[in-house]
């Protein structure tokens, strides 16, 4: 049986967070807890797109997938640099 | 916490995005801001199917910039192998669009998509209201609504059935003309065209606002 998931959740903010969700929240004269909602929906559509679409777009782009390659063959090699070197 | 790294190559990606773009100094922090969520969710990004198994994808700061990685659960590393713009997808599209007819109604619809991509490409606002400004110049030219300052001759007979882009760029020479007859310098002249043209090479997937241009 699948299991039967709430719509409800609780959501614990760092501090650096909560303090930009409340400074919006004031910032526009909304609730914190509405525009959270707001934000978190938002956020999900933009962290779930169509693989399928972006497969066929990556698809499209000349030499894309050579430069994935490239980039598999360049980790391999550990021609890489760190997120903060970037 | 997965390991983050970036292969070379992808750096170099996200370099040409930089210049061709001409990106705000801001982009690698956002790039990175984009990034770190995987050191704790390496799985976060969705995998990819065909030729790409293998490969996930996240979006970066620009719903057009698609951060490819690949995850070793071994080695528990998040390794970025490259960093594409997925606005350049032209090949399966272009041919399409050049045959579509577009309605007036459709051409100034399509101007608010082309302010947003001219925003998206990290535009400065004054230059994104230039392009959105001479754009819309150029179409209510061509409906009668809009002619130079000390235009001479008949004014243009509104255009009014859809039209495709070739007879866009045939519209935008004719547009040029009737600047050219109201006086204006040839530099004042080729701007007026240059932008038209980047209007109607748009619709064909054929430019990139504040980015390159293809050739054509």
């Amino acid at each position: 049986m699948p299991e039967q998931r709430s719509n409800r959740l609780n959501v614990l903010l760092d501090d650096e967070h909560a303090a930009k969700l409340y400074g919006l929240a004031d910032r526009t004269y909304v609730n914190a807890g509405t525009l959270a909602r707001s934000l978190l929906s938002i956020a999900l559509d933009q962290a779930d797109p169509d693989p399928a679409t972006v497969t066929a777009l990556l698809d499209a782009i000349p030499g894309a997938h050579e430069r994935a390659r490239q980039g598999v063959a360049d980790v391999r090699a550990g021609r890489v640099v760190s997120l903060d070197e970037l | 916490m997965a390991r983050i790294v970036v292969a070379e190559s992808a750096q170099a990606d996200l370099n040409a995005l930089l210049l061709t773009h001409s990106l705000p100094a801001s982009t690698r922090n956002r790039v990175r801001i984009s990034l770190r969520p995987l050191a704790t969710f390496p799985l976060l990004g969705p995998t990819l199917t065909g030729r790409w198994q293998g490969f996930r994808f996240i979006l970066g700061p620009w719903p057009w910039m698609l951060l490819v990685y690949v995850y070793d659960g071994a080695a528990d590393q998040v390794s970025v192998v490259t960093i594409q713009d997925s606005r350049s997808a032209r090949a399966a599209t272009s041919t399409v669009k050049r045959r579509m007819r577009w309605t007036n109604d459709e051409l100034f619809e399509a101007l608010g998509t082309y302010e947003q991509a001219c925003i998206d490409a990290g535009m400065r606002p004054l230059a994104v209201h230039s392009y959105w400004d001479y754009a819309r110049r150029f179409l209510r030219w061509r409906i009668g609504e809009y002619r130079p300052r000390g235009a001479t001759g008949s004014a243009r007979r509104p255009a009014v059935g859809p039209v495709t882009t070739a007879g866009l760029a045939g519209d935008a020479r004719t547009y040029a003309d009737d600047v050219a007859a109201a006086g204006r310098q040839q530099a004042t002249i080729d701007t007026y065209l240059r932008h038209a043209m980047f209007f109607v090479r748009w619709l064909d997937d054929d430019f990139d606002p504040g980015g390159r241009l293809t050739g054509r």
